[in-house]
């Protein structure tokens, strides 16, 4: 309603007239957390696409489905682990306990390596089976959501690492836990992307 | 730690200033560096396209004539000419170059909110523009499957370029799309939050309205080609089947089977009708501006222009498939994207009318930016009522592949963006150099361009009746075709070298003007907005000095009845307003009042 309002309004009108309208801040939130919703809706845009085409594709009749590898499961679970150490670590740097903030981090770091680590491994046991990209799209599409999912986490991984080094550089960076918060939000809508792409690779 | 809003920061804060000749010109974070670096990369591209087109032009007025082009150039000099001309120069021009200069000094702005995100984004650009070209270089030379890259042309022998080719240029596809990415982002941000006081989104001028929504839907759509490209590529190098079906190729099997070429061109066009508006809405917005300032009259219908910008943005990601009538579809998806194609032409024709109005009775100065004006809204109109034919289905059939859809998306997309970007350069240059470009000079080139590509791209609609098919290197002897049509072809591609030389009368001013123009001062066309009021002129690093300006008043008081000037800035409080002597005007009615 608040946006229909402001499109409503006449600026031909009230000129000068200053209060309560817009006194410079615009959002009330810091632009980096601005920029990674609207980031974030360019990601969704991505992977949004990329699901239709998989639907699209998947209807053809030399689709061939697969059974993906069991270690996608344990490879989830550690993407949800690493979710919920960002979570901690951002609710521990906005409470000021820099220990705390350190140990998810860290926790946060290797659960995430971890799953990279785990997705590799998924490609290996997927090739071992002779499962190859080029064999059938159901292949493709697997080698393909993974890597991209892949290549988007390894982009937060280098703010992570960077959020990483501050907690034991400069603690009390008054700029950390905005950064965190950050992470935080990246790696949960990661984790929703993840669990889309695994529905669909475990359901065609 | 509360977060501290841009406009209510110290000045010393958001400063990045550049210590040396490099970081002030070259890794520069300064976002008129930036878009000056962009505009002057995709004008050196645009440059590159425009001698592969004289090439076509050459070969379809004189064929037998020139020996320089084979077929297979041919088709690879049409289809770098599209890509280029599409991508490399209007896309990263309207919005890198008038996006980055425009936006943070229109909404009252140091910089963008990330101005190291920005400097990338434009060199990942030049990366990308570099990829493209490397093309032409390589053994087998760059692509020749058509702007559209559609499959399986575009991956199986026998196409221009099919092996280097092809893979360069989605490369380069890709990374213009992660810098259009982070440009992007900073656009939308910037808008979003660091507007100064009193800027509200309805005091923006249409320009930064027209660059923020056109820079939305890149955003949102720009992914369609990424994945489009991405799963291409995967087919050319990896021997994946997303869109290659089964086929027979000189005698022998493909390596592919089973791929769907249709659902490349579903996501290819999700991508490429919004690119149309990728490329107008910021030219609508800057219009708007233009028209305004050189007519001495607010803008006709602020709300409905941008209510119309926002309505076309949505409506543009629903009418994709009118691209694809002749690949075949269920008859009620016709009807549904006839129907929508329809839809959308309503607000985009609220805005010709509103042009219009804002003309009529206006204090018309025909300045060179006021020609280009004029020119431009003549040209919308004629290449918009064409795109009202191609839009239906029964229209649309016999007409597709001809030179009629030629015509019409070059007036559409071509001339009338450019006759923009014209008209914005001789606006903007004062700006971004203080001195003005030579007016003379400027009156012919607007004229030698209009009449020039109309006298290219209007007897194409004649020829797509006939029914002459594009994309022909030659048409030989086919006996529905007059004689008189080659006597034509020929005619067009007189007027092509006639328009492309004309364009070095521009080049020339550009480089003459830059030392010998007249010089400018601060707002030489009297206008309201943010960026003619700022201390300097060029603006200087963080371009407002100690204090960001505060602004009280929408972008479009001219000629307010009662004030003194025939303009108010969009700084001057109300009580600081000279008035006409008599006058009981107070200072707040705006100029619809």
């Amino acid at each position: 309603m608040k946006v229909l309002q402001r499109l409503l309004a006449k600026p031909w009108e009230h000129a000068g007239e200053m209060e309560g309208i817009h006194g410079g801040n615009v959002a009330g939130r810091p632009p980096g957390r601005t920029g990674l919703y609207v980031f974030l809706g360019v990601v969704t845009s991505l992977f949004l696409l990329f699901s239709i085409s998989h639907q699209m594709r998947s209807t053809y009749p030399d689709w061939t489905s697969i059974a993906e590898p069991g270690i996608l499961w344990f490879n989830t679970g550690i993407l949800l682990l690493a979710s919920i150490s960002l979570q901690l670590a951002s609710n521990a740097a906005l409470s000021g306990s820099p220990r705390p903030v350190r140990n998810e981090l860290l926790a946060a770091s290797v659960f995430s390596v971890l799953f990279l680590g785990g997705q590799v491994y998924a490609w290996k046991l997927m090739l071992d089976a002779g499962l190859y990209a080029a064999g059938n799209p159901a292949n493709a599409y697997f080698y393909m959501f993974t890597a991209v999912h892949a290549a988007h986490l390894l982009g937060g991984l280098w703010f992570l690492f960077k959020a990483l080094g501050t907690a034991y550089a400069e603690p009390h960076d008054t700029a950390l836990p905005g950064r965190i918060g950050l992470c935080a939000t990246y790696w949960h809508f990661l984790l929703l992307v993840w669990a889309l792409l695994f529905y669909l690779l475990l359901s065609s | 730690m509360a977060y501290v809003a841009i406009a209510d920061r110290d000045h010393e804060q958001h400063l990045h200033d550049p210590q040396s000749f490099v970081t002030k010109y070259i890794w520069s974070q300064d976002h008129k560096i930036i878009a000056i670096q962009y505009s002057l990369t995709a004008i050196s591209v645009g440059l590159v396209a425009l001698v592969l087109s004289l090439s076509m032009r050459l070969q379809l007025g004189f064929p037998d004539t020139f020996s320089f082009i084979t077929p297979g150039e041919y088709y690879q000099a049409i289809t770098m000419h599209g890509m280029i001309m599409v991508i490399y120069l209007l896309t990263a021009l309207l919005l890198g170059g008038f996006g980055n200069y425009l936006i943070p000094l229109m909404c009252g702005a140091r910089d963008m909110v990330f101005p190291y995100m920005n400097m990338l984004s434009y060199w990942v650009y030049l990366l990308s523009v570099f990829v493209l070209l490397s093309s032409f270089f390589i053994s087998g030379g760059p692509t020749g499957a058509g702007w559209t890259l559609y499959p399986p042309q575009s991956v199986m022998p026998g196409t221009p370029g099919v092996g280097g080719g092809i893979v360069l240029m989605l490369i380069s596809l890709v990374l213009f799309i992660v810098a259009f990415t982070m440009g992007g982002l900073n656009y939308v941000t910037t808008v979003l939050q660091a507007r100064c006081r009193g800027m509200t989104m309805m005091r923006m001028p249409l320009a930064v309205w027209g660059i923020f929504t056109a820079t939305v839907l890149g955003l949102l759509a720009f992914p369609a080609l990424l994945v489009s490209g991405i799963m291409l590529l995967l087919d050319a190098l990896a021997g994946t089947s997303f869109f290659a079906p089964a086929m027979l190729s000189m005698g022998e099997e493909s390596r592919h089977a089973g791929g769907s070429p249709i659902l490349f061109q579903h996501l290819f066009w999700f991508f490429g009708h919004p690119e149309v508006y990728i490329v107008a809405l910021p030219a609508f917005g800057v219009i708007s501006d233009l028209v305004a300032v050189h007519a001495r009259k607010n803008i006709f219908g602020y709300r409905m222009m941008v209510w119309a910008i926002l309505s076309i943005g949505v409506i543009s990601f629903v009418v994709w498939a009118h691209h694809m009538y002749v690949s075949g579809m269920n008859p009620y998806f016709g009807f549904f994207f006839a129907t929508t194609t329809l839809i959308i032409a309503i607000p985009t024709a609220l805005k010709v009318y509103n042009w219009v109005l804002t003309l009529w009775r206006g204090n018309i100065h025909l300045t060179v930016p006021m020609l280009f004006v004029i020119g431009f809204i003549f040209t919308f109109i004629n290449g918009g009522i064409t795109g009202l034919f191609l839009g239906n289905v029964a229209v649309d059939m016999p007409l597709s592949d001809s030179y009629f859809i030629v015509g019409h998306f070059h007036m559409v997309m071509g001339v009338s963006p450019i006759l923009v970007i014209f008209g914005s350069i001789y606006h903007w240059y004062p700006k971004m150099t203080g001195r003005m470009l030579d007016d003379r000079l400027g009156r012919i080139h607007f004229w030698c361009t209009l009449f020039g590509t109309y006298a290219i791209y209007l007897p194409m609609h004649y020829l797509g009746i006939l029914g002459l098919p594009r994309r022909y290197y030659a048409l030989g002897d086919t006996s529905f075709i007059p004689d008189s049509a080659q006597a034509m072809n020929a005619g067009i591609s007189i007027a092509a070298l006639f328009v492309a030389l004309s364009q070095m009368i521009f080049l020339f001013n550009l480089a003459w003007s830059r030392k010998h123009g007249k010089p400018a001062g601060g707002n030489p066309w009297n206008a309201t907005t943010l960026e003619w009021q700022t201390p300097q002129t060029p603006p200087v690093h963080g371009n407002w000095g100690k204090d960001l300006p505060v602004v009280y008043r929408w972008a479009y008081d001219y000629s307010v009845p009662g004030a003194a000037q025939d303009f108010i800035p969009q700084t001057m409080a109300p009580e600081d307003v000279p008035r006409d002597v008599g006058s009981t005007y107070d200072g707040r009615e705006g100029a619809h009042a």
